[in-house]
């Protein structure tokens, strides 16, 4: 189902803040996961059609997570969320299969252009 | 896309975030300290510091980021071997935790950052780093290289399949002007690509410098593909912070035109003041709360049925079992949602207590003395409102124990003691009520001192303290400006304190008591109620007023006869106990009048009368009835009415009236001053 999407922060700030955007343009979000373990269990659980993974997680971290649900889901749609200085880190998420990334801080504009490009695609 | 962006209303969130991870990092950085190989809290650490630096950069707080982001650095060092923790280390990574702390502080009051000079944190930060000789992020050459050889790597199998109807194209691609990360964006579009089978054989500028971001907004690949140009634009496109896509065809003239996006305005952010106080609530207990509300409601709409009913009917008494029925069940699920209500405001003590590992570290480097501090028990819920007033309590119960309880290391030595100084901090639940207890194995309290200290200040008579139990003794270091400490430190011991963690406590219907051994150590208790708001109470009646007695204060009812009362210094009092107990009339205590039956004074035949014990005194407090027992919502006085001695607030009965909360301790007070 297009719109539906799990958002993945261990800040609940970050949680709060892109659920936000998220619901005020017509996307329904599914789910939070604070780390990449919860990530992967509500993956399985709820199928959503869009994934924002953090990057740097307790437990298990955004790129092992990307890895792991790319392997439940080949099409799964992950888009990274990454600090600043991460490069190398946003690299290996993209080989693990991410989609795309958009690099905090950033605008919500910036964050729904990426969103609606993956979807679009 | 969105309307206007505002951070404001996440303000409350983030600080509050922000305070957890300060909170944990000082905890944190504490034990790290004691086990510098934690490779788990060094990973904690790390995380602490990094979302701090985003969620701080989101919100658009420069200084803080910046702080978190140059200690961010100085953890990932740790973590990757290339630097070792040192108590230094911890010194420099706590003063950071300080600094970041104050520009936390000042947000909810200005609305923004304050304008605080960080430049020699940042200075003392960076220098930490560089004379440690490590670069801030090791991983990133390693991570680039791998990049590379991906990247080959997907080259050889795109050269490898199908190579039908390919054609050259040279694509032109301008990112986002504000685009971040550059490399890696490059990256994503050459692997985005690579994965649609298309085959990129050269970039300018190279892909060495397009990995080192030494480019500047615009990059070019020549590409062998089948797919149609269009598609290959549009996949270009499908990648977040792509400005522009221009794609020729290496043979025949061929471009294409992607529309412009436009940027948003940049937005500064801003917020108002108005900050809320928030508390993390178990969604468990939301949802019993809701639960309980849907009761109540049900209830309602069956009272409204039955007053309907009760027009139309004659049949009063199924009526009156219904009325009856539903009054049963909304008296218990009020009660439940008391309860439960009551519970979403417990905190557990954590909130508190972890701040005092740093305080501790901190009191035992500037006193030389080697602490071991152990916490027990904070995971012990209490009352929020409560947890705010034992804080300053317990901060000066464990500067006592550091300062003055725990003996220097030689001290201890020639004791035959263990040269570190333990201190534990223990919280458990008993009965219905929380008890602290902050315990030292130092050098305890000296009785005979405190003795003829006492003495001194004149706070007991002479003949006195020989007969005071050693107990009764003890109590006296809660007496205002009482110190058996002849030298003042900048930490404690200024004979102010004991006698505020006293009336601290007292004020929440707690109680303070102290334990000592000379020479052993020396144990304070606090004993506290689980909560503020809700207590149980006698309800008296004295002339013709209604007052509620908490019923902490209790210690007894007791009828009392004539015949029973002796007269002692012209004091009327009864036997207790074994004790004598000095009997006062309760509405003269209220007006400040002379409480004290005297021989003027008619004394009925029997006298109502609740023992009451406050840590000073033990009084009979005659009343003119008894009514009974209850559960009552103490209120403020508010500030208008201000603080009366003798009065702890008022409550709202069932019936609508109001009646006054009596306190004990204050009501008293003028019995304690004389030493009872």
């Amino acid at each position: 189902m297009p719109g539906k999407v799990l958002i993945v922060d261990d800040a609940a700030f970050m949680r709060i803040m892109l659920k936000d955007i998220l619901t005020k343009n017509g996307f329904e979000v599914v789910a939070e996961a604070a780390n990449g373990k919860e990530a992967i269990e509500k993956y399985g659980e709820l199928k959503p059609y869009l994934v924002t993974m953090d990057i740097t997680m307790p437990e298990m971290d955004g790129i092992n997570a990307t890895r792991e649900i790319r392997s439940m889901n080949p099409e799964a749609k992950i888009i990274m969320c990454s600090a600043m200085g991460q490069q190398a880190m946003v690299v290996d998420a993209i080989q693990a299969g991410a989609k795309d990334f958009v690099v905090k801080p950033f605008k919500p504009d910036r964050f729904l252009e990426a969103i609606n490009k993956v979807l679009g695609g | 896309m969105t309307d206007r962006f505002d951070v404001n209303k996440y303000v409350g969130v983030f600080l509050e975030e922000v305070d957890e991870h300060l909170e944990s990092l000082e905890e944190n950085l504490v034990q790290l300290e004691k086990d510098p190989e934690d490779t788990e809290r060094v990973q904690a650490i790390f995380r602490s510091y990094h979302t701090i630096k985003g969620s701080s950069a989101s919100m658009g707080f420069c200084r803080l980021s910046e702080l978190a982001h140059l200690m961010e650095n100085i953890l990932d060092a740790v973590r990757s071997g290339s630097l070792a923790v040192t108590p230094s280390m911890v010194d420099i990574l706590l003063r950071g935790v300080d600094a970041m702390r104050r520009l936390r502080e000042e947000i909810p009051l200005l609305g923004a950052e304050p304008e605080l000079d960080i430049s020699h944190h940042v200075c003392a930060l960076k220098n930490f780093l560089q004379e440690k000789e490590t670069s801030p992020l090791p991983r990133e050459e390693s991570g680039e290289k791998e990049e590379d050889e991906d990247a080959s790597g997907a080259r050889e199998t795109s050269i490898a399949g199908e190579n039908t109807e390919k054609k050259d194209y040279l694509v032109r691609v301008m990112l986002a002007e504000d685009c971040s990360m550059k490399g890696v964006r490059a990256y994503l579009v050459i692997n985005r690509l690579q994965e649609e089978g298309v085959e990129v054989t050269s970039t300018t500028p190279p892909l060495s410098d397009l990995e080192t971001e030494n480019f500047s907004r615009e990059f070019t690949m020549e590409v062998r593909t089948s797919l149609l140009p269009a598609q290959l634009a549009e996949d270009i496109r499908k990648i977040a912070e792509i400005e522009d896509v221009d794609l020729s065809s290496l043979e025949e003239e061929e471009a294409f035109q992607p529309e412009q996006e436009t940027e948003g305005e940049e937005e500064k952010p801003r917020f108002s003041h108005n900050l809320k106080k928030t508390v993390w609530v178990d969604m468990e207990r939301l949802d019993a709360l809701l639960n309980l509300v849907g009761e109540l409601v049900i209830d309602r709409s069956r009272l409204e049925d039955s007053i309907q009913r009760l027009g139309e009917q004659d049949d009063f008494t199924r009526l009156q079992d219904s009325l009856d029925d539903t009054i049963t069940h909304i008296g218990r699920v009020t009660n439940e949602l008391q309860m439960e209500i009551m519970k979403a405001r417990m905190l557990p003590l954590a909130e508190v207590f972890n701040r005092f590992p740093r305080m501790v570290r901190d009191l035992a480097r500037t006193s030389g003395k080697e602490i071991d501090f152990t916490i027990e028990g904070e995971e012990t819920e209490l009352d929020r409102s409560l947890l705010e007033e034992i804080t300053d309590p317990l901060i000066y119960l464990l500067r006592n124990a550091i300062d003055h309880g725990i003996e220097d290391k030689e001290e201890r030595m020639r004791a035959g003691k263990d040269g570190r100084g333990h201190v534990l901090l223990k919280a458990y639940q008993e009965e219905n009520s929380v008890v602290i207890m902050v315990k030292d194995d130092g050098k305890g309290i000296p009785l005979a001192k405190l003795r003829s200290r006492a003495l001194e200040m004149g706070l007991v008579i002479s003949e006195e303290p020989a007969k005071m139990s050693d107990r009764e003794i003890m109590e006296v270091i809660f007496h205002p400006g009482f110190s058996t400490n002849d030298q003042v430190t900048d930490v404690s011991g200024r004979g102010v304190g004991m006698d505020i963690v006293k009336r601290n406590i007292e004020r929440v219907n707690g109680q303070a008591l102290v334990q000592s051994e000379e020479g052993r150590g020396t144990t304070f208790y606090l004993r506290l109620p689980l909560t503020l708001a809700i207590v149980r109470a006698l309800m008296i009646r004295a002339n013709d007023s209604m007052y509620a007695l908490p019923l902490s204060d209790v210690v007894e009812i007791e009828k009392v006869r004539k015949r029973d009362t002796h007269w002692v210094n012209k004091v009327l009092t009864t036997l207790f106990r074994g004790d004598t107990l000095p009997l006062l009339e309760l509405k003269d205590l209220i007006h400040s009048r002379k409480a004290e039956y005297t021989k003027e004074k008619e004394i009925p035949d029997v006298l109502y009368t609740i023992v009451v014990n406050t840590s000073r005194v033990k009084a009979g407090l005659v009343v003119d009835e008894i009514l009974g027992e209850q559960e009552i919502v103490i209120k403020s006085l508010g500030s208008f009415i201000g603080d009366i001695r003798g009065l702890g607030g008022a409550t709202i009965l069932g019936d609508g009236r109001i009646s006054l909360v009596l306190d004990v301790a204050s009501l008293l007070w003028r019995f304690s001053q004389v030493g009872g």
